[in-house]
C-alpha cells in the first residue's frame, strides 16, 4: 500500500510528520468476513462445560439475554453502520455530541485493559493443562505467556485490518464452528446409540430453577455474553457495501453465536449427568469427560488448542477494534496527542497500540506475579465491565435521537420498532448495571456496602474522571485537518 | 475467507506451523503411565467416597483419565492464588466484559474429595480458599 508523510495542519510547534496510508481500497472485508469476525469477538465454547450442568435451562440462559440484549445491541448496531461509519464513536458523535462519543469509545478501550490479560492466562492456563500441568500455579510462566503472546499479537494486527479479519475469522472457524460442531455431532451419534440424555429433555426442564439472588446474577451476567457485537463496526469502510452488507453480516453473527452458546452445551449435558460434569474440577476436566465417553480423551489436547486459537482470534479483533475508534474520534476532535495519532503504512494505530501493550503489560505482570492482585483481579473485571456498560447505554440513546435529529439520513437498514429495542436495551443495560454490584463469590462475606462503593468509586475513576482528564486537556491544534486512511467521508 | 487484499503468505504459514505443532505435541504428550493399578485403586477410592457423599461419580475410566496417579492439573497446586482466581472465574460468562458470578455451592466441593484421595497434603490451603468464597444455588 502506498504511504505518504504529511503535516498536519495547525499543529503548531508541537507538529511533526504523521505518515497517513493512501486510502486502501473499499473492497477488503467481506459481509461473511465480518460475520465471522464478529462471532470470532463475542463466543466461544471455553465455558460450555460450566453452562452445562443447567441442562436444558441452558436454552433459556441464553435465550432470554438474548432476546433483552443481543437483539436490541445487534440491531441497533446494524442501522447504525449502515448509516454512519466510523463505529460506536461517530453514532454518538452524531447522535449526543463528539465528547460523549469519545467517552463511549473510552469505556469500550478501557474494558479491554482488564480483558487481555485475564484472556491470556486463561491461555496460560490451558497450554500448561495440555504439555505440564504444575506450571499452571507459576506466576513466572504465566506472565511470559502473557507478554509474549500478546505482543506477538500486537505486532500481527499492526500488519492491517484486512489480515486481523481474516486471521480472527478464520480462527472462529476453526476454534469455535469445527469443536462446536463436533460436540453437537458426538452428542447426537450417543443418542442414536439409544443411551437415554443425562439431562432431563422436557418441558419442566426448559426454566432453570430461580432460587434467588445467585440465579438472577447468572441470568442477568449472560446478558454479558453477548457483549461486543458492534466492536467491529469501527471497521465498516472496509467493506464493499456497507449499508446493506454490515446489517446482513449482523443477521447472520446473531444466529451463529447463540447457535455456538445454546447446542454444545446442549449436547454436553446430553452425554455427562450435571452432577458429574460438577465433580471433574474444571472446564478442561469437564471436556476429557465428555471425550472419554466416545473414548477419545486424547482428542483434549486438540481441542485445548483449537479453544486458545479462537481465543487469540478474538483477542485480535479487540485489539483491532476501539483502539481505531479512538484514533479516529482523537483525530477528528483533536482529543489525542499527536503522538497518539501516529498510524503506519498499513493505517493502524501503532502508538494507542504500543501505550496498550505497555498498560496491559503491567496489569498482566502484576497479576501473574503478586498473589495479593490474583486474589483481587476480579473486582477489576467488574470495575472495568460496569464501565462497558456506559457504552450501551450512550448508543442505545444515540440511535434514538439520530432517528428524530437526522431522520432523512440514508441508512441502508432500518431496525423495525427502534424506539422500544433500544429501550429494552436500556433497560437490559441498567438491569446488567445493577447486578454489577451485587458481590459475587470471590468477595465472601465481605460487607455490600463497601463492595458497592469500591465498583462505584472503580466506575467513577475510570469511566468518568479518566475520559474526562483527556478532554479537559485538549488542545485545538490536536484536531486533525488531514483525514487518516479511513477517515475520509465521515457522515 | 474472502478478504480481498493481499496479506503476507509467511504469517499464515508460520500460524498453522504453530498450531499443527502443538497439537501433535499435546497429544504426543498425553501422559499414557496414569494408566496404572495405582490410578485404578485411587479412582474406585474416589468413586466410593463420591457415592458415600450422594454424589453420581464419573466412571472409574474417566476418573483414572482424569486424575491419573495425583490428581492430575486441579491437584496440582490447589492453594494457588493463580489457580484460584482461574477456577473461580471459570463459572462466569468467557467473553469479553466477563465478570464473576455467585458460584453455586454443588460446583466447588468435590474438589475436596478430590483432595483427600490424591494430595490430602493440599487439602487444607483448598478448604481455606472455600472457606472465603460466598455460595449460592442455582440448580
Amino acid at each position: 500500500m502506498a504511504s505518504t508523510e504529511v503535516t498536519a495542519p495547525g499543529a503548531g510547534a508541537a507538529a511533526r510528520p504523521v505518515k497517513v496510508a493512501a486510502m486502501p481500497s473499499a473492497r477488503r472485508i467481506t459481509w461473511l468476513t465480518m460475520c465471522f469476525m464478529t462471532v470470532s469477538a463475542v463466543a466461544s465454547i471455553r465455558n460450555t462445560p460450566s453452562m452445562a450442568v443447567y441442562g436444558l435451562a441452558c436454552i433459556f440462559l441464553y435465550a432470554l439475554p438474548a432476546i433483552v440484549f443481543l437483539l436490541p445491541t445487534s440491531l441497533v448496531a446494524a442501522e447504525l453502520a449502515s448509516g454512519w461509519d466510523g463505529g460506536v464513536y461517530n453514532w454518538v458523535r452524531q447522535g449526543i455530541t463528539p465528547q460523549a462519543g469519545f467517552l463511549a469509545i473510552w469505556t469500550q478501550f478501557a474494558m479491554t485493559l482488564t480483558y487481555y490479560p485475564s484472556l491470556l492466562a486463561y491461555v496460560a492456563a490451558t497450554l500448561a493443562y495440555i504439555f505440564m500441568p504444575s506450571l499452571a500455579s507459576n506466576g513466572y510462566y504465566t506472565a511470559v505467556v502473557i507478554i509474549v503472546v500478546y505482543w506477538v499479537s500486537t505486532m500481527v494486527s499492526m500488519r492491517g485490518v484486512a489480515l486481523v479479519a481474516k486471521l480472527s475469522s478464520s480462527s472462529m472457524l476453526l476454534g469455535t464452528a469445527i469443536p462446536g460442531s463436533a460436540l453437537v455431532v458426538l452428542g447426537v451419534i450417543y443418542l442414536i446409540q439409544g443411551n437415554p440424555s443425562s439431562a432431563p429433555m422436557n418441558a419442566a426442564a426448559l426454566l432453570p430453577q430461580f432460587a434467588g439472588l445467585a440465579s438472577l446474577v447468572l441470568i442477568v451476567n449472560n446478558f454479558l455474553s453477548y457483549a461486543g457485537m458492534e466492536v467491529n463496526a469501527v471497521h465498516v469502510k472496509s467493506m464493499k457495501d456497507p449499508a446493506k452488507e454490515f446489517p446482513k453480516a449482523m443477521f447472520l453473527a446473531m444466529a451463529l453465536v447463540v447457535i455456538i452458546f445454546v447446542l454444545p452445551a446442549v449436547a454436553i449435558s446430553w452425554v455427562v449427568p450435571a452432577k458429574e460434569l460438577t465433580l471433574t474440577a474444571g472446564v478442561m476436566q469437564a471436556f476429557t469427560a465428555f471425550f472419554a465417553h466416545f473414548h477419545v480423551a486424547w482428542l483434549t489436547p486438540i481441542l485445548g488448542i483449537m479453544l486458545i486459537t479462537a481465543s487469540l482470534g478474538g483477542m485480535m479483533a479487540w485489539l483491532a477494534g476501539p483502539s481505531k475508534g479512538l484514533l479516529q474520534i482523537g483525530r477528528q476532535e483533536g482529543y489525542l496527542p499527536p503522538f497518539f495519532q501516529k498510524v503506519n503504512e498499513h493505517g493502524i494505530q501503532v502508538n494507542i497500540l504500543f501505550a496498550q501493550g505497555a498498560i496491559v503489560s503491567v496489569i498482566a505482570l502484576l497479576f501473574a506475579l503478586l498473589p495479593n492482585v490474583q486474589s483481587v483481579y476480579w473486582i477489576f473485571s467488574v470495575i472495568t465491565t460496569q464501565v462497558y456498560l456506559i457504552m450501551y447505554v450512550l448508543m442505545f440513546i444515540a440511535a434514538m435521537r439520530l432517528r428524530k435529529s437526522q431522520p432523512e439520513h440514508p441508512r441502508g437498514y432500518r431496525a423495525p420498532i427502534l424506539p422500544v429495542l433500544a429501550i429494552v436495551g436500556l433497560v437490559a443495560s441498567g438491569l446488567a448495571f445493577a447486578i454489577g454490584f451485587v458481590a459475587p463469590s470471590q468477595f465472601g462475606g465481605g460487607s455490600p456496602v463497601v463492595y458497592f462503593f469500591m465498583i462505584l468509586g472503580g466506575v467513577v475513576l475510570i469511566g468518568l474522571v479518566a475520559p474526562f482528564v483527556f478532554l479537559k486537556l485538549r488542545k485545538p491544534s490536536w484536531k486533525e485537518a488531514v483525514p487518516g486512511p479511513d477517515d475520509a467521508g465521515q457522515a | 475467507m474472502a478478504v480481498q487484499e493481499k496479506s503476507p503468505t509467511w504469517i499464515y504459514v508460520v500460524i498453522v506451523v504453530v498450531i499443527v505443532a502443538l497439537m501433535v505435541a499435546g497429544v504426543a504428550v498425553r501422559k499414557h503411565e496414569r494408566n496404572n493399578r495405582e490410578a485404578h485403586v485411587k479412582a474406585q477410592e474416589l468413586i466410593a467416597k463420591f457415592e458415600a457423599a450422594g454424589l453420581k461419580a464419573p466412571d472409574e475410566a474417566t476418573v483414572v483419565e482424569l486424575f491419573g496417579t495425583d490428581g492430575g492439573a486441579f491437584a496440582a497446586d490447589p492453594g494457588s492464588s493463580l489457580l484460584q482466581a482461574e477456577l473461580a472465574a471459570q463459572y462466569g460468562d468467557p467473553g469479553p466484559a466477563s465478570r464473576s458470578v455467585i458460584i453455586d455451592k454443588d460446583l466447588l466441593r468435590a474438589g475436596v474429595i478430590i483432595l483427600e484421595v490424591y494430595a490430602p497434603q493440599k487439602l487444607a490451603a483448598y478448604q481455606e480458599f472455600l472457606k472465603g468464597l460466598k455460595f449460592g444455588e442455582t440448580q
